[in-house]
């Protein structure tokens, strides 16, 4: 169910509000009326009782665009389809997936499939982070999957990536970090800007029977080769 | 990609006019956009003297601007005046709060008047997965209900409210009927709704002229992250744990016909006492 809240304008602002109405509706007067003391053409404006006028100054460049709905801005997206670490024998298709009803990241259910967070950046952009995510081990796959290696991988391992459309991305390990998962700050894993990286996160440390999952998770990161 | 144009004027306010501007401005700084919803109009804005805004025309969207906070000197003059030295109305004075995002919006009130209302936008942090559809009438039209795959999701929206919707990331197909009623007198129409972003939708125009439309804004960077990434079910790679915890998972893994030590590369991980 979506969240509803009805807001109104608040009263601060009715102030402003109406000077915005007095403002416009003036100056809609002047499109619809015969003005009457209104210059509406540059003669007008030009008129000889007024000062000298100064150069006119270049208008600012105030990015103005189409509202409608056809200029709606929606990015395009290159998804990554497969990642492979060679030195860790690690090869995983990849899904598109977003947030659980949880609001935790979605994985794959097969634990030999890795999850790429689609509303992240994708490893075709140039910043902000492209997190894949894939289970160390899964109901579904009934045992382990290929990111029970992740945590022997090297700083200096490459990652490869392939693209839907084709391309491929390289990178290599900068990072391999194991953090009880309360204490991972995820807002500073999934950034939207800032240089652009790879992470690769799946879960370790001991499995808490009582809760149902891992204690920590392994997360490492990437950075583009020749960045 | 900044401009930085300091305004004349004994306030010495200094206006920043930026392409490339945060969602979300900080406490130090207001952020306003400004939408020409009146059909047949077109205007030059002039801001502290300066002609800030040259043929804004009707459907145009301009900003943000990222504006310090205070009072600034608007004028609105014809098309085709030279200056502000002899504006249709105005200069008038409009106060900014720092911290705050606004958009202002030139349209006619339900009587089909030409009017302005100064929305202040929704930039709290969006959940994970989802995005923000705000949806303001602004149109010379009676109280409508907006129609989402054909189901009223908000009702009796009367010009000049709005109605601020969080909803799972997508496209919602949008249509604007009379409140009660099914039969479109806009749309439908797609409308994404961004993961991270508030999308903005304007009705305007009038309903008796014909001109009923859609105007769109976006305000982006207000995602937040997941709050974890539960990726393992079984217990299988963990480091030595309680034997109790092993045995369950070997349990279920056996119900489950898995090949539980065939499938396992590094059994020296995995605590067997």
């Amino acid at each position: 169910m979506p969240h509803r809240t009805r807001r109104r304008r608040r009263a601060p602002h009715r102030a402003a509000t109406a000077v915005l109405v007095a403002v416009l509706a003036a100056s809609a007067g002047c499109s619809t009326a015969e003005p009457v003391t209104t210059p509406t053409s540059p003669s007008a404006a030009a008129a000889p009782a007024r000062p000298a006028p100064a150069p006119e100054p270049a208008v600012p460049d105030v990015p103005v665009r189409s509202s409608g709905l056809d200029a709606a801005v929606v990015p395009s997206v290159v998804p990554p389809v497969g990642l492979a670490v060679p030195a860790l024998d690690i090869t995983l298709p990849l899904d598109p997936v977003g947030v659980t009803d949880d609001g935790q990241m979605e994985i794959p259910p097969l634990a030999e499939r890795g999850g790429w967070y689609r509303f992240g950046a994708s490893p075709a952009d140039a910043s902000g982070t492209a997190v894949v995510a894939a289970h160390v081990d899964s109901v579904a796959s009934a045992g382990l999957g290929p990111f029970a290696r992740l945590p022997d991988a090297a700083v200096g391992d490459v990652v490869d990536v392939t693209l839907a459309d084709g391309s491929t991305r390289q990178y290599t390990v900068v990072d391999v970090a194991r953090q009880a998962k309360p204490e991972v700050a995820w807002a500073d894993v999934f950034t939207r800007g800032g240089p652009h990286r790879l992470v690769l996160v799946t879960c370790g440390g001991t499995f808490q029977r009582d809760v149902g999952h891992y204690s920590d998770n392994v997360i490492v990161t990437a950075e583009p080769v020749g960045a | 990609m900044h401009t930085r144009l300091i305004a004349g004027g004994a306030a010495g306010l200094a206006l920043a006019l930026t392409t490339a501007v945060p969602a979300t401005a900080d406490n130090h700084e207001a952020m306003l956009s400004v939408l020409h919803g009146v059909p047949d109009l077109t205007v030059d804005v002039y801001v502290n003297g300066e002609r800030t805004l040259d043929d804004f025309a009707p459907g145009d969207l301009a900003g943000p601007l990222e504006l310090a906070p205070g009072t600034y000197s608007v004028a609105i003059t014809a098309a085709d005046a030279a200056d502000a030295s002899a504006p249709a109305i105005g200069p008038v004075d409009l106060t900014l709060v720092g911290g705050e995002n606004y958009t202002a919006v030139a349209h006619l009130d339900a009587a089909g008047a030409p009017t302005a209302t100064l929305f202040t936008n929704d930039t709290s942090t969006t959940a994970a997965g989802q995005g923000r559809l705000t949806v303001r009438h602004t149109a010379a039209a009676p109280a409508v209900d907006v129609l989402a795959g054909g189901s009223p999701v908000i009702t009796n929206l009367t010009n000049p409210e709005e109605e601020v919707l969080n909803l799972p990331a997508g496209t919602v197909s949008a249509a604007v009927a009379a409140t009660g009623t099914t039969d479109p007198v806009i749309g439908p129409a797609d409308v994404p709704v961004r993961e991270g972003v508030n999308t903005i939708v304007y009705a305007w125009g009038s309903l008796e002229a014909g001109n009923l439309q859609l105007a769109i804004q976006d305000i982006e960077g207000l995602h937040s992250a997941p709050s974890g990434v539960p990726s393992g079910e079984l217990g299988l790679a963990s480091d030595p744990a309680p034997a109790t915890g092993w045995l369950i998972g070997a349990a279920l893994l056996l119900a489950a016909g898995g090949t539980l030590v065939a499938s396992r590369r590094t059994p020296a991980r995995v605590s067997r006492d």
